[in-house]
């Protein structure tokens, strides 16, 4: 890492660590929602853009999480990172299972049967009444605590840098894999399966342990969506989710990890400025945004950056 | 531009006439006179986007139809309106709850459509003590183990939806020969557990509860079948509304149902005006209930129909009734304390004193207890009268009450 | 076991069974150029969905508003769709070679666009379109109570699987078409002008698209949340039957259509009322397990 890179991250994290005292109570609120939704895109990033896995239900991860947070803070215990674990534990163990039958399949069949698992966790929590409060979904959820303090997590700037904490402890790891020989295996099965598995590299194995680590995090992100709304229910899982992931990976940029965060700012400031500035229409600007990311800015904000950067050197 | 700015402009704008009713503009002012007060300002807190936004928007158009009608103002003070598009996702509303409170500093929410946005904002909207009046969400949890004390509910509770047909079902198809069908959703299963405890305290025997998928059933017809092979000799429903309502209807017709048993239920079968017209001759018959309706005679209804009548967008729904009584009890209650909001508890304890008014849709009690309207339901019968199909009032089934556990 | 080959099994579920026919005959005609787009282009077209938005809300407006003949309405909306594939062709080619997710935010975009034109032109309230006169009466048909305008949406998806298919196997276009399919490169090498072959394959496509908004208005309904729904169908059928095949799509429809509704009877007549919901997905998911590349892929 260059000197200047260096300097450049310190002083986002910087500024990330004080946004609080610079944003009201609601952009500190929308601002914590844009980290765990960031969190949860960059963990599908790992699959979509790194191994070229294109998921399309990765919300019901995100969502088996977010219910196992939630259900633990009802039954069990308001201890935040408790809640982490087990919503971690429970995603990845959902994933790996879901996993084994996914990883056969490739390209738009890969698409469809994880569109397919994702909608069968939907409805599962739809009718799981019993478990799951159907579709008024689980309320009454207790603010989470960290171990002897009660009430810390409660204003919403704590929470903010609590969220940001994990969000860092998820995206460095996720850096970590990607940096890592197990993740240019993954870039090697992205450009040729069968040449990796001639290599000797166990391909299914390599996919299905990707598969499970994108929903582990997937569901460390729903675990933090459900703490700071104190609720879950089925709409926190439906398809949008998984779809507005993939878009906000792609308008972000792909295989940059940072493209999904800053997709992810994007799409939430553009939605709340649209829908003050639109009320009901705001879909179709939305949409028209859409279109032009795509004929105008070919590989993204991240790619559009870089380009502009390289511009401005020159 | 800024978003204070916008109202600024907003609110110097002249004709009500251009009161934006589908929405261009999020803030807006409903009063165009200048006058020393501080503007009321109230959030709409509502689905404005996607498919399930026709409702809610009726809702808000009933609602600015009281404001309207009642020289602008609210409890004499002049009216700021903020839209905040939840989206149909509680996580969506919990964020427009935020922003309403930290950013707009609004006085009061009002509206709330889906249960499920309702029980994501409650806690929220706990937290933030904001004054709060729900004018459709009707999940019974809210006026019992979720009640919070800055909630207030005009409409009903999936219980209201359920009760009054019991009785009536008991007394006209009889105490056996009953099946309910209902959408498997939370506000379904309410209504139908309501329904089949009504029905069975007044000596009947339901067949079975059948449950449909939600959010779409791709085909009714195997439901209204296993009805028919209960012996089903009338059938109580709940269906999601819209699209599923019409396919509902339309197949109890098509595939002959009509001939085996009698179909009856809870008002959104058969709401708003264009899914009966969707339905047409297919509905012909159906008994449902409901809250209001545009034939009730009195002075309340006139002052609505009249002022509604100037939006041009036709007959009102019962759900813009929902918006004009929502408002309705918002005036009373800001009257209570001569305009002045600022002390909290006082205005709180204002709106559970409202005590009882007469509304569109006749007399309504606020309980002080749930915080939960008490009102009159009444029974109707779809008939053609020319081209058009309607809905006039065969009877009041009760008053009914949400008992609060 | 037994009960499923009783004698009376076709008698007990004979609405159930046609409607799976009409329902599946419905997602076949809109999934025809989904498929096909996908064979020859390599493009993921969400747009589809709109296509059948746009032809659903033009044949209520022609029917219900215009007073115009049903069968006119659909005439109609078949030229209104061919407009359409052209304006479709001219977004989608330039994304061709970018890749499937660059092409879904794309389409998405043009999804979400239209969907909120819909609700600006027509509002949000919920129609449906009046069948044509002659096939509005239900009939009595061995002893069942059925919809003629079903039986007519039966009829008409199987011409068109019929026309489709004799196109394909039977004409020089299909034989490039097919032979596109596999590969392109090669057919256009040998001479053959494989980009108006798929251009008439996108118009085409479109046009059954917004056909199909019409048939199946008086079934699926006039709603704006409709679009999202039947794509969704398509898209299922298009993957389980094996992309860019056309008999693949077509029994892929009538399994789909069988499982939300024959399915869905037996499951109430046996006792397993909570499978319903997950007959859909189930369904494509257990078909993808078993089979990774669909039922006719390759």
């Amino acid at each position: 890492m260059t000197r200047a890179g260096l300097a450049t991250r310190l002083a986002v994290l910087a500024l990330l660590v004080a946004a609080p005292a610079m944003l009201d109570t609601y952009r500190t609120f929308l601002l914590t929602e844009i980290l765990i939704f960031g969190l949860f895109a960059a963990s599908l990033d790992l699959l979509l853009g790194y191994t070229g896995l294109p998921s399309l239900g990765h919300a019901g991860y995100f969502g088996v999480g977010g219910y196992a947070a939630g259900l633990f803070a009802l039954h069990v215990t308001p201890n935040a990172f408790a809640q982490l674990a087990v919503a971690l534990g429970v995603a990845a163990g959902v994933a790996l299972v879901t996993g084994v039958f996914a990883v056969r399949s490739r390209g738009v069949y890969f698409l469809m049967l994880t569109l397919a698992f994702g909608q069968l966790l939907w409805v599962l929590a739809l009718n799981w009444t019993s478990l799951t409060g159907g579709s008024n979904g689980i309320y009454g959820i207790p603010a989470p605590t960290l171990g002897g303090s009660s009430s810390w997590l409660v204003p919403s700037d704590h929470f903010y840098w609590y969220t940001l904490g994990v969000f860092l402890v998820g995206y460095v790891a996720l850096k970590f894999v990607v940096a890592s020989p197990f993740g240019r295996a993954l870039a090697g099965i992205r450009g040729n399966e069968e040449r990796m598995g001639s290599l000797g590299y166990s391909v299914p194995l390599s996919k299905l342990a990707v598969f499970t680590l994108a929903g582990a995090i997937a569901g460390f992100a729903g675990a933090l969506a459900c703490q700071q709304s104190k609720y879950f229910s089925p709409d926190g899982m439906s398809f949008d989710v998984s779809a507005v992931a993939v878009v906000v990976i792609v308008i972000g940029g792909q295989r940059t990890l940072l493209g999904a965060v800053l997709g992810a700012a994007f799409y939430y400031v553009m939605r709340d400025q649209l829908s003050d500035a639109l009320s009901s229409h705001w879909q179709l600007v939305l949409g028209a945004v859409f279109v032009l990311v795509v004929y105008l800015l070919p590989g993204g904000l991240v790619s559009g950056g870089r380009r502009l950067q390289r511009r401005v050197v020159r | 531009m800024d978003r204070r700015e916008l109202l600024k402009r907003a609110g110097a704008g002249a004709a009500i006439a251009s009161v934006p009713l589908a929405g261009s503009s999020r803030a807006w002012a409903g009063i165009t006179r200048k006058t020393a007060t501080t503007p009321l300002r109230i959030g709409n807190l509502l689905t404005l986007s996607g498919p399930n936004s026709a409702p809610p928007i009726d809702v808000r158009r009933g609602f600015v139809a009281y404001v309207l009608a009642h020289g602008h103002r609210i409890g004499g003070r002049r009216v700021q309106f903020i839209d905040a598009d939840d989206g149909n996702n509680p996580a969506t509303a919990i964020r427009q709850v935020q922003k309403l409170v930290n950013e707009d500093h609004v006085d009061v929410i009002e509206g709330i459509f889906f249960s499920s946005v309702l029980l994501g904002v409650r806690d929220t909207i706990d937290q933030l003590k904001v004054p709060t009046i729900i004018a459709n969400a009707a999940a019974n949890a809210l006026s019992r183990d979720r009640k919070s004390a800055y909630m207030f509910r005009t409409s009903y509770s999936n219980y209201q939806l359920g009760v009054p047909l019991g009785p009536w079902a008991a007394r006209v198809i009889g105490k056996s020969g009953v099946v309910a069908i209902t959408a498997n959703y939370a506000a379904g299963q309410e209504s139908a557990a309501a329904f089949k405890d009504a029905y069975e305290k007044a000596g009947g025997t339901l067949g079975a509860t059948i449950l449909t998928p939600f959010p779409v059933t791709p085909d009714y017809q195997p439901y209204f079948q296993q009805a028919a092979d209960k012996g089903a000799k009338g059938v109580w429903a709940f269906t999601a509304g819209g699209g599923e309502a019409i396919k509902f209807v339309k197949t109890y017709k098509q595939f002959g149902f009509d001939k085996q048993f009698q179909l009856f239920g809870s008002n959104n079968m058969t709401d708003p005006q264009s899914v009966l017209d969707a339905q047409g001759d297919a509905a012909l018959g159906i008994r449902t209930t409901a809250n209001w309706a545009p034939t009730l005679k009195n002075k309340e209804n006139v002052l609505f129909l009249k002022q509604y009548d100037k939006f041009g967008t036709g007959e009102p729904s019962a759900f813009a009734e929902l918006g004009y009584i929502a408002a309705q009890f918002l005036d009373l209650a800001v009257r209570k304390v001569h305009g002045d909001t600022s002390n909290k508890a006082r205005f709180l304890a204002a709106m559970a004193s409202v005590g009882t008014w007469q509304s569109p849709g006749g007399k309504l009690t606020m309980d002080t207890k749930t915080h939960n309207v008490v009102e009159p339901v009444y029974l109707r019968n779809v008939v053609k009268r020319g081209s058009n199909y309607t809905q006039p009032l065969v009877s009041t089934l009760g008053i009914f009450k949400e008992p609060g556990a | 076991m037994a009960s499923l080959l009783a004698a009376n099994f076709f008698d007990q579920n004979f609405s159930a069974i046609l409607n799976g026919v009409a329902l599946g005959m419905l997602i076949f005609v809109l999934a025809i150029g989904l498929s096909l787009i996908f064979g020859l282009l390599d493009v993921i077209n969400l747009a589809h969905g709109s296509l059948y938005l746009l032809g659903t809300y033009l044949g209520y407006q022609l029917v219900e508003h215009q007073g115009l003949p049903f069968i006119l309405a659909a005439g109609i909306a078949i030229v209104f769709g061919l407009a359409l594939g052209l304006v479709l062709a001219g977004a989608l080619l330039p994304v061709r070679d970018r890749g499937h997710l660059d092409q879904v935010l794309l389409t998405l975009g043009l999804f979400f666009i239209v969907a909120d034109l819909v609700t600006i032109i027509w509002g949000r309230d919920f129609h449906t379109i009046t069948p044509p006169g002659f096939l509005r009466p239900s009939k009595v048909i061995f002893g069942h109570y059925y919809p003629s305008y079903r039986l007519g949406v039966i009829v008409v998806g199987l011409v068109i699987a019929v026309v489709t298919y004799v196109v394909f196997e039977r004409t020089q276009l299909g034989a490039i078409l097919r032979a596109a399919i596999e590969d392109r490169a090669m057919v256009a090498a040998l001479g053959h002008n494989v980009k108006l072959a798929t251009l008439s394959v996108v118009l085409a496509g479109s046009a059954l698209a917004t056909f199909a908004g019409v048939i199946g208005g008086p079934i699926e309904q006039v709603t704006p949340g409709v679009g999202d729904d039947v794509l969704l169908l398509a898209l299922i059928v298009v993957v389980v039957g094996g992309l860019g095949s056309i008999p693949g799509a077509f029994v892929a429809s009538l399994i789909i259509g069988q499982a939300q509704s024959l399915g869905v009877a037996l499951g109430q007549e046996h006792g397993l009322p909570q499978a319903a919901p997950f007959a859909l997905f189930g369904t494509m998911a257990l078909i993808l397990i078993a089979r990774p590349q669909g039922l006719f892929g390759k």
